[in-house]
């Protein structure tokens, strides 16, 4: 009977481990502090100039740019708080086209804990170039 | 709890600049924001354990100010990490800044968490990296992209003229005769089509007796050329008021259409009934243009929500 109950164990360990291992992460907030790193070294001066060379070069390669902003401000005294948040993303295409995206909204609440209403903006932009027009 | 408003304002701008291809810059300046070559040339690049690159910036103050007897505490953090990986790209940039405060009775330095949070501010970009491509639907835009657009300039001109019964009891306006005019700004947003929608509200408007005042929406819409410059054109379309009057006030108030000006007249059947009358008037319009087959601009105006109502305050 024992060895039976073993046997069952064993059987069952490697579905609730691929369980386990399959179990979702928590998306992570993009404005959470990045995960921390270790520093080797500091690049001499030499290495420096040839990462900022490269790393320049790769301007013309960029393809998108996502960003994340949030900026929560309270009034020390009255206790009013201002909130503004927002995404914004940038898709670049062939000869100077871009596409941008950009998302925010602004919060409002009195020190008196009357919330304001929300306001949502939204900006949406194209530029493509052909023919000679831009 | 607060229940959200809703307001959906949509407004759209067209324009076309000349540019040759050999002229094209070979990169956007949105990217030169992450790119800054005062960044990158002015601080120490570490290279981590992983072979990636990191610009850090870090800044702490505390400072202590005194009014009276109490001490304001202000501490300001900001951090900052600009990652460039292995191949040379950015790949994302951080930034953190916090200010906090609090007022005690001594200047002592105190623990962050003894202070009050004023700011936060966290900025994070994730940047990618490869071979640009053509823009999807490019043709498609170009095609659809307007040859004409209404700007958004509109603003309605009254005119004032007196007004009398001919001979035949129809009731005239002599616009020969300007007894004023003025032009007041009409509240107004582009449409996805190269149109303007808006509003218009005039609150304090005292008409004469026997005065015609017409209400012209003025509007300019602008044609692109060849070269990129624009060819504008003016319009100037009257409102028809005639919807917006109340029934109580159809007898008093008329409107004389004369030409391609349509006039409002206060015509007040007692003889002893005042000689002004207070309004205020409302309407919603939109304006859409075209080109006709010579190519010449037409502006087309649509008036809706009309109101004409006796102002009583």
């Amino acid at each position: 009977m024992k060895k039976l109950t073993f046997t069952k164990i064993l059987l069952i360990l490697p579905l609730v481990f691929g369980l386990i291992g399959c179990k979702k992460d928590k998306p992570r907030d993009p404005l959470d502090r990045p995960e921390p790193f270790t520093i080797k070294r500091e690049l001499t001066g030499r290495e420096r100039y040839e990462v900022i060379n490269k790393t320049l070069e790769n301007r013309t390669r960029v393809t998108s740019i996502e960003a994340y902003a949030s900026i929560r401000q309270v009034d020390h005294a009255s206790k009013d708080e201002f909130t503004i948040s927002g995404t914004s993303t940038s898709k670049f295409y062939l000869n100077y086209g871009v596409k941008n995206e950009l998302k925010f909204e602004i919060n409002e609440k009195s020190g008196n804990g009357i919330e304001y209403p929300t306001q949502e903006i939204a900006l949406n932009g194209t530029q493509a170039w052909k023919d000679g027009l831009l | 709890m607060t229940q959200m408003m809703k307001f959906e304002k949509e407004n759209y701008d067209y324009e076309i600049m000349v540019l040759d291809e050999e002229e094209i810059p070979d990169h956007r300046p949105e990217i030169d924001n992450y790119y800054d070559l005062d960044i990158l040339l002015n601080n120490p690049i570490f290279l981590d354990t992983e072979g990636n690159y990191h610009i850090i910036e870090e800044e702490f103050d505390y400072v202590v100010g005194s009014t009276g007897s109490q001490y304001t505490h202000q501490m300001i953090e900001m951090f900052s990490d600009l990652l460039i990986n292995k191949k040379f790209e950015i790949e994302r940039q951080y930034l953190e800044q916090k200010t906090m405060i609090g007022t005690f009775d001594d200047s002592n330095t105190r623990d962050e968490k003894d202070l009050n949070l004023v700011t936060l501010q966290k900025e994070a970009t994730s940047i990618k990296h490869g071979t640009l491509k053509e823009m999807p639907k490019l043709d498609e835009f170009v095609v659809g992209f307007p040859k004409v657009y209404v700007r958004n300039d509109v603003s309605v001109y009254r005119v004032c003229s007196p007004a009398s019964y001919d001979p035949n009891h129809h009731l005239v306006v002599d616009n020969n005769t300007t007894l004023w005019t003025d032009t007041l700004f009409a509240s107004s947003s582009k449409t996805k089509s190269a149109g303007v929608m808006g509003e218009f509200l005039v609150t304090d408007f005292t008409l004469n007796k026997y005065e015609g005042v017409a209400f012209n929406l003025k509007y300019t819409t602008s044609k692109f050329k060849y070269d990129g410059l624009l060819q504008h054109a003016f319009h100037t379309d009257s409102v028809d008021l005639e919807p917006g009057i109340p029934k109580s006030l159809k007898d008093i108030l008329k409107v004389v259409r004369q030409g391609d000006m349509i006039y409002l007249v206060y015509v007040p059947l007692e003889l002893d009934a005042p000689n002004t009358i207070d309004l205020s008037v409302a309407f919603d319009f939109t304006i859409s243009c075209n080109l006709t087959d010579i190519g010449d601009q037409i502006g087309i105006s649509t008036f809706t929500n009309i109101e004409v109502l006796e102002r009583i305050f």
